[in-house]
């Protein structure tokens, strides 16, 4: 079966991995020959068994795929669909209920934006009064980074937020899913949803080295960010466009903090109303290189961009702006380097993925407003809190916003779940992603378990699992 | 302490005491309760009134008690002053007996003089000498956010106090200028010298004492120099109206606000977000312990008029809601220098999530490859939210600033 080949082979790498970092542990003399295996054999093969094709094909100027039956790579319990903040909260969460669980990412590394998108900041954890509303999962991930070297910076500094090292979490992120024993497929792109004549969903279709396969599932959970999933299956949503940019990475950065020496030197104390009024208007001035935010690698800088608005599902477009944000990015280093503490500065790496905000919005069983946000109403049904941010304190977040109004048997998490803009423009970050993803991965165990559809999922049980996971409910 | 011997003196002037501190709670019986608490006093009243900015039902009050200051000599002292009970008190407890200042005229009339005729320019003086502002200043030591305006704004109270200690009725029968304006209005000729024989006589009888304002001359001059000294203070406020600090919504023109404030701290207790500061002497001495806006962690609520609501002297118009959210504050304006989102120090746009009125926005330029934050003057009241959140620091990216200070 094809679920246990894949598990052996995540055993095997588990094993692999471990020997080498015994092997850099020990001392060479006491690693025996014997104790090392054979490779697979490398150079040609024999040819495997023959393989029906079906491409494409141009007709009348169309181009049509011809229905064919596709190869059902696995069956699981849960599937989540992407693995960023969402999607691995969503995977371990459901996987720490004993279910079955396969964790689907397009990119070869887990933690999305957080990690690929190099958005390091991980914000808002923390209530008005700088109480942490923000754990679960993402305090264990977080507490993971704690231990490691060069991890996270700024931890339990409220107000202040933490940094974290995307290197590091990803390789956070990859030990706790191997830990976990759940299924996971990298390089794997979520292209189609598999659904049943009765409107449910049942898996979905993926793209991969490995060509067109279907994944079966009981319940899928959509943590695309982009809610591919269930746009796919024919659920309704708001389409969004939102600001685009690529994130970068400087090296060798030694001015730690430019805002310090910028004080020090341009704005008088607070109560001098002569010193530094801005010129009014659109200002010209002070755009020279930035050289953004130290991160938890010494001499490594993260800088942000936020980008134009564009639509983050058209190929074109993104394709065109990250050409111009590359060249941007070079044009601003050489900005930079005119700096003092920045002469030497390189660009360490870009973003390997584009920063897409907003894209598609769900059309939930609920539609969390600006209104319940600003007024922070309390729900019934919580699944937990995102933390307070401008002037808009913490508010509670409903589990109707993670189920659609029609479509069975999936729950969207992170940033493409059901609120007004306005809203999803703070549901959409790191901390509540987690949220949302917990939440959902847990409500989709408790659907394999209790044999009902997502929005029959028994509330008060859902969140005594997370209170039970840690989770803050209030 | 003859007088302590009246019996209906006592309780009513306890009674009156008692009021006084329930009007000005922190935790008032209505909105606008503490404005009546100043504005009883004649003296507010009158200079209020001819400087020509509030009207109202304590102003009324005012101009009542001052009725009947006309037919009883020092009434309002004897029976409702509760600055005047407090001093009795302190000066008891105190050194009264060396009542070094016997011989020294009364400055009380001249202080009265001088700010009536300032109130005709615009300008009411000494309108801040008023003990009931002094008495009402206090009370904002609760609200207070920092020791030092904690210490101004009973600075005023204790200065009274320690008069009452070391010089017993020096205040009250010498300077206050309260207790003078009643003396004019009783048409005494002369004014007392000794407070304590005002107080025993029950009557509204002549006075016997030395006369400290017999010259009609002396008063001239006074009147003339209270009108000079206020077109004067006026164009100094106006000279210096770009460097004063923010103001309260619903404050009049610079040139007039510091004169017509009477510091009695009315609207810092009101105010909700705590943004309301006396001002320590930014704007040159004459500003001195005047509401001054600070936005540190708050800012002035889309839903609250509520200094605009308690101000006696009318230096804060009374404005309602919308109106108070038309009023222009001032005007926030970025410094992209330190702004995070400019720098690329992380993805914030708290600024326009922040704005009730929805004047910021992010723009894009293609050129400078930038996003900046983008204030719509047409929009932005100076209501100080984005500043308040801002997290740029101790000096934030966005400030408010006074309008027409560029
Ligand atoms: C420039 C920028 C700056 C930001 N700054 C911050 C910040 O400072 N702090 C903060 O907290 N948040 C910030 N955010 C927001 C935050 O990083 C993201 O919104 C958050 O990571 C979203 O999490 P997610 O799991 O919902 O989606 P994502 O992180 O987008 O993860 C989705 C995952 O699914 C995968 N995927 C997508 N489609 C498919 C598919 N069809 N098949 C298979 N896999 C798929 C993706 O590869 C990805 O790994 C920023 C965002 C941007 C763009
Ligand atoms: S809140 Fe301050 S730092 Fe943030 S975008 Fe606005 S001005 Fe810039």
């Amino acid at each position: 079966m094809a679920k246990r080949i894949s598990r052996r082979e995540l055993m095997q790498s588990v094993a692999t991995g471990g020997l080498v970092l015994a092997g850099s542990m020990t001392p060479l003399e006491s690693l025996m020959a014997s104790q090392l295996r054979p490779m697979a054999k490398r150079g040609p093969q024999p040819p495997g068994p023959a393989v029906a094709r079906y491409p494409a094909v141009l007709a009348d100027g169309k181009v049509v795929q011809p229905q064919r039956e596709l190869e059902v790579l696995h069956k699981t319990e849960v599937l989540v669909v992407g693995g960023g903040p969402a999607g691995t909260a969503a995977a371990l969460a459901a996987r720490c209920l004993d279910v079955d669980v396969t964790l689907v990412e397009r990119y070869g590394y887990l933690g999305g934006l957080a990690t690929g998108g190099l958005v390091l900041a991980i914000f808002p954890l923390y209530d008005r009064d700088n109480r942490q509303v923000i754990r679960g999962i993402g305090e264990e991930m977080m507490q993971r980074l704690d231990v490691l070297k060069y991890g996270i910076i700024e931890r339990n500094r409220a107000p202040v937020y933490p940094t974290v090292d995307a290197e590091a979490f990803k390789y956070v992120l990859a030990e706790m899913v191997l830990e976990s024993g759940m299924d996971a497929y990298l390089d794997c792109w979520g292209v189609d949803a598999i659904i049943d004549s009765n409107y449910a969903v049942k898996g979905a279709v993926f793209e991969s080295k490995s060509g067109r396969q279907a994944i079966l599932a009981d319940v899928v959970v959509d943590a695309s960010g982009d809610g591919d999933i269930y746009a796919a299956a024919g659920a309704a949503f708001e389409k969004i466009k939102d600001n685009i940019g690529l994130v970068s990475r400087l090296g060798n950065v030694s001015v730690q903090d430019v805002l310090d020496e910028h004080l020090k030197n341009a704005t008088g104390p607070r109560d001098d109303m002569d010193s530094g009024m801005p010129a009014r208007g659109m200002p010209v001035t002070a755009f020279e290189g930035h050289v953004g935010s130290p991160t938890p690698a010494p001499g490594i800088n993260w800088l942000n961009m936020k980008g134009p608005v564009g639509d983050g599902l058209d190929v074109a477009e993104l394709s065109r702006m990250e050409l111009l944000h590359r060249r941007a990015l070079w044009k601003n280093l050489e900005k930079a380097r005119r700096k003092p503490g920045a002469e030497q500065a390189f660009i360490a790496e870009t973003a390997p993925q584009m920063g897409v905000r907003l894209t598609r919005l769900l059309d939930g069983a609920k539609k969390l407003t600006e209104k319940e946000m600003k007024t922070g109403v309390k729900f019934k049904d919580a699944i937990g809190y995102s933390g307070a941010y401008a002037n808009a304190p913490e508010f509670q977040i409903p589990y109707g916003c993670l189920v659609p109004a029609k479509l069975d048997n999936l729950l969207a998490a992170g940033r493409c779940v059901s609120a007004e803009f306005l809203v999803a423009d703070t549901l959409r970050l790191i901390p509540v992603c987690w949220v949302t993803g917990q939440a959902a991965g847990i409500a989709a165990a408790l659907c394999v378990k209790d044999q009902c559809k997502p929005r029959q999922v028994n509330v008060p049980r859902l969140q005594d699992l997370l209170l039970k996971q840690g989770a803050f409910l209030g | 302490m003859m007088h302590w011997r009246h019996p209906p003196r006592l309780p009513v002037r306890l009674a009156c005491f008692v009021l006084a501190i329930l009007l000005l709670w922190p935790v008032p019986l209505w909105i606008s309760a503490s404005t009546i608490a100043v504005q009883a006093s004649p003296f507010v009243a009158i200079c209020t009134l001819l400087a020509g900015w509030a009207f109202g039902a304590g102003i009324i009050l005012g101009l009542v008690l001052s009725a009947i200051a006309i037919v009883r000599k020092r009434w309002f002292c004897r029976y409702i002053c509760p600055v005047g009970l407090l001093l009795d008190g302190f000066s008891r407890i105190g050194l009264r007996k060396n009542a070094w200042w016997g011989k020294c005229p009364s400055i009380g009339g001249y202080i009265v003089l001088l700010t009536a005729a300032g109130s005709i320019a615009g300008y009411p003086l000494l309108l801040w000498m008023d003990p009931l502002a002094f008495f009402s200043s206090a009370f904002t030591i609760r609200t207070a956010t920092d020791i030092l305006s904690g210490f101004l704004s009973t600075a005023g109270l204790t200065f009274l106090l320690l008069i009452a200690i070391t010089s017993g009725d020096l205040w009250c029968a010498r300077i206050c200028p309260l207790g003078a304006t009643q003396d004019f209005l009783s048409g005494a000729r002369s004014l007392p010298g000794s407070f304590k024989d005002i107080l025993k006589s029950k009557s509204h009888g002549k006075a016997r004492y030395g006369i400290a304002f017999s010259t009609t001359r002396r008063a001239f001059l006074a009147v003339a120099a209270g009108v000079g000294l206020g077109f004067l203070a006026k164009r100094n406020g106006r000279a210096r109206a770009d460097r004063a600090p923010l103001r309260p919504p619903g404050a009049i023109e610079e040139d007039e606000f510091a004169g017509l404030c009477v510091r009695c701290g009315n609207c810092m207790r009101a105010c909700p977000s705590k943004i309301i500061r006396p001002d320590t002497g930014q704007a040159g001495i004459a500003g001195l312990l005047a509401p001054t806006v600070r936005y540190e962690g708050e800012y002035c609520l889309e839903d609250c008029n509520a200094c605009t609501q308690v101000c006696p002297s009318g230096a804060l118009q009374n404005l309602n809601l919308r109106q108070k959210n038309e009023y222009v504050i001032g005007e926030a304006q970025l410094d992209p220098s330190l702004c995070f989102l400019v720098r690329g120090v992380r993805d914030c746009d708290i600024c326009v999530r922040s704005c009730p009125f929805d004047a910021v926005q992010i723009y894009w330029d293609e050129d400078l490859y930038v996003a900046c934050p983008v204030v719509d003057q047409l929009k932005c009241n100076g209501c100080g939210a984005c500043e308040a959140y801002c997290p740029t620091g101790d000096v934030k990216a966005i400030r408010v600033w006074k309008s027409g200070t560029v």
